[in-house]
């Protein structure tokens, strides 16, 4: 009994004096320092040492590219992939996809470690006009035309939640807000600000931001964003300004 | 009366806190856990001046907890409790000399007080030039000139 607080107190010791008399901090307590620094700063940070400069550029503190695919550049439609590198802001191409398409070969998956593209199997028919989100690790599809929900689960399209369809409105003008943030899927549109409940099948309110949002309905420049778990909420406003004159009785 | 867990700083200095307070310490807790805190911890690595800070943390933090659960029904409109007013506190907290927040970090991941770490890691490298960081991590510039200005031409778009 009486030897154990001995040993464990002579481990102590052992274990962290060496980090004493070095005057240097562990890899580790520099990163938890740098994570905590907006990314803004990153590259005033490199110029402290090398070694800095390459925590910085490390996988602990970067770990995504990010993926443009399609779209328009210079007002021309384009079927490009593009990839950006976050550790050096610079983007290269990715091989494209779209090989044979046809009314039941119409979606692909893309392997973003060996940059390569796969058919996977299509929803029954073609469909243009859709919305998708990847949620608990399956995929859901909404189609438009159909106003239905589509889950891929195991290599095969089954109909989502009822519950899940009829908050997942169509996206007419981008009134509603989508974003999924560790799991939880959260829907905001100028009236309400929701998150859906898996396990009950049902659409709750975020609670505790009454008041707190921009719930306008002139306004619908708003998105919302997933930054390290937090969600962000951005949206434009028109701020009109008021002159008051004081005037000398 | 509540039991009471003393520490001994690295010169040998004991501080006599309550059980609820040195819990707030991972690594205590762990150690209270497998009933090894008889006869005092010796913190070889913790100064007094740390320690005092350290426990005024944890002390605080123990009596805003227990504070917010006693009040937990008088919550303002946003549903929020006493909340900003700790988060002054440790605002205020933290506005300390350079060595001292360094210990602190350090005691912090050492002792496990993850609210501590945070709130030390995000002070570290606020407002603080290349210069001053070199100078508060203990690191030399190992840049020739030559290397500096790749390195400045590398991140020309962050700098223009």
């Amino acid at each position: 009994m009486s030897s154990k607080p001995i040993a464990s107190t002579t481990a102590m010791k052992v274990e962290v004096l060496p980090v004493l008399t070095l005057l240097m901090l562990p890899e580790e307590l520099i990163l938890s320092c740098l994570v905590r620094v907006p990314r803004l700063y990153y590259p005033t940070l490199t110029l402290v040492s090398k070694s800095f400069r390459s925590l910085i550029n490390s996988p602990e503190l970067f770990g995504s590219d990010i993926y443009a695919v399609g779209g328009s550049i210079d007002g021309v439609s384009s079927s490009s992939v593009f990839v950006m590198d976050t550790h050096y802001h610079t983007w290269c191409k990715a091989p494209r996809g779209w090989g044979k398409l046809d009314y039941t070969n119409w979606m692909e998956v893309f392997d973003t470690k060996i940059r390569t593209w796969e058919f996977m199997p299509s929803l029954g028919s073609e469909s243009f006009d859709y919305e998708n989100m990847a949620l608990e690790g399956s995929i859901y599809v909404r189609s438009n035309e159909k106003g239905e929900t589509f889950k891929l689960n195991k290599v095969r399209w089954r109909a989502a939640d009822l519950a899940l369809t009829r908050g997942w409105s169509y996206n007419w003008k981008r009134l509603f807000c989508y974003c999924v943030i560790e799991n939880v899927l959260y829907c905001y549109s100028s009236i309400d600000f929701c998150w859906y409940d898996f396990i009950d099948r049902q659409w709750r309110e975020v609670k505790r931001l009454k008041g707190r949002l921009p719930m306008s309905s002139k306004n619908d420049h708003y998105r919302l964003a997933d930054y390290g778990g937090n969600l962000v909420f951005l949206w434009e406003e028109l701020v009109h300004i008021l002159r008051m004159f004081k005037t000398k009785r | 009366m509540s039991k009471k867990i003393i520490f001994e700083s690295s010169e040998g200095e004991s501080f006599e806190v309550d059980e609820a307070v040195a819990l707030e310490c991972q690594t205590i807790k762990n150690m209270i856990e497998d009933d090894c805190t008889d006869g005092g911890i010796p913190l070889a690595n913790v100064n007094s001046a740390t320690l005092t800070k350290v426990i005024d943390y944890c002390k605080k933090h123990v009596e805003a907890a227990a504070a917010a659960e006693a009040n937990a029904g008088d919550k303002d409109i946003y549903g929020a409790n006493k909340d900003i007013e700790l988060k002054t506190w440790d605002e205020e907290f933290v506005k300390v000399d350079q060595p001292l927040l360094f210990d602190l970090m350090l005691a912090a991941n050492f002792l496990i007080i993850p609210g501590l770490l945070d709130l030390t890691c995000k002070t570290m490298m606020r407002g603080k030039t290349v210069l001053q960081i070199r100078e508060i991590f203990h690191i030399k510039k190992d840049y020739t000139d030559a290397e500096e200005a790749e390195v400045r031409k590398e991140n020309a778009w962050a700098f223009e």
